[in-house]
């Protein structure tokens, strides 16, 4: 059933990050549409993750389809790697770094922007009396 | 057709992914899962996309087993909300994951490239030698 529930999701991740490649696709060399996907996917899982533990209460096989099955499809560390290697390989250094220091200090500030977005989230929507203990 | 493809192919990986992230233990919190997948996935969509170049593979092949059936089975989302775990915890963890996923997979990618030139390589020189 869980592994049903991811591949199901995983579906439609790839598929969202078809179409929004073929529409970012790249600028000037540099990756947009993966860096976006992934910056995306980093900033909403940290942000699931949280509320649903928090606040939001869902059924456990769609919190495991969305962030593992859904996001972990539509996020993609391979093409990142081989957008690195094809970077490298044209001789454009300074574009790669530039990629690979956005695509990782990016996913970290993401991913914590949305846990702190689903902490605040749940902590501000408590009822007054329990959130003045 | 090149639609179900992906769709599929992202069904697939992702069920993978999710099998290797089950079977795969996570010592002293470093996530091994999560670098299997992304290292071999590496490997692999560089191989895919070195043999789909050289013989000309048709889109929905290459886009079903690259762009869908790999690019689901790794994933980055995963990656960071481990690392910001790590970095919370244990720098010199995090720092360590990082490095080995970045630099590993594109090292990764390489290899996977030179097992295509490998498996490719007596056909196309064969190739070659016909035509000259």
């Amino acid at each position: 059933m869980k592994i049903a529930a991811v591949a199901a999701f995983g579906f439609f991740g790839a598929l969202l990050r078809f179409f929004i490649t073929e529409n970012l696709g790249t600028m000037h060399g540099f990756p947009t549409a993966t860096l976006f996907i992934n910056l995306t996917g980093a900033f909403i899982l940290g942000w699931f993750y949280t509320i649903t533990i928090q606040r939001m209460y869902v059924h456990p096989l769609f919190r495991l389809g969305l962030g593992t099955g859904f996001l972990g499809a539509f996020t993609t560390f391979s093409t990142f790697a081989v957008e690195m290697w094809k970077l490298m390989n044209a001789g454009m250094d300074s574009t790669a770094a530039l990629y690979v220091t956005f695509t990782v200090i990016g996913g970290l500030l993401a991913c914590w922007i949305g846990i702190l977005a689903g902490s605040w989230q749940a902590y501000s929507r408590r009822p007054l009396q329990r959130r003045s203990r | 057709m090149n639609l179900i493809a992906i769709g599929v192919g992202g069904l697939i990986g992702g069920l993978f992914r999710y099998l290797v992230e089950v079977l795969v233990p996570t010592p002293m919190s470093l996530p091994l899962g999560t670098i299997t997948v992304n290292l071999i996935g590496a490997m692999l969509l560089g191989l895919i996309y070195f043999v789909a170049d050289e013989r000309q593979w048709p889109s929905w092949l290459r886009l079903g087993l690259g762009t869908g059936m790999i690019g689901a089975f790794t994933t980055f989302s995963t990656f960071s909300l481990e690392l910001s775990e790590l970095v919370a915890r244990h720098v010199g963890l995090a720092i360590a994951y990082g490095f080995v996923s970045i630099v590993g997979g594109v090292l990764f990618v390489m290899f996977g490239e030179w097992i295509g030139g490998l498996l490719l390589g007596g056909r196309v020189v064969a190739e070659q030698e016909v035509a000259s």
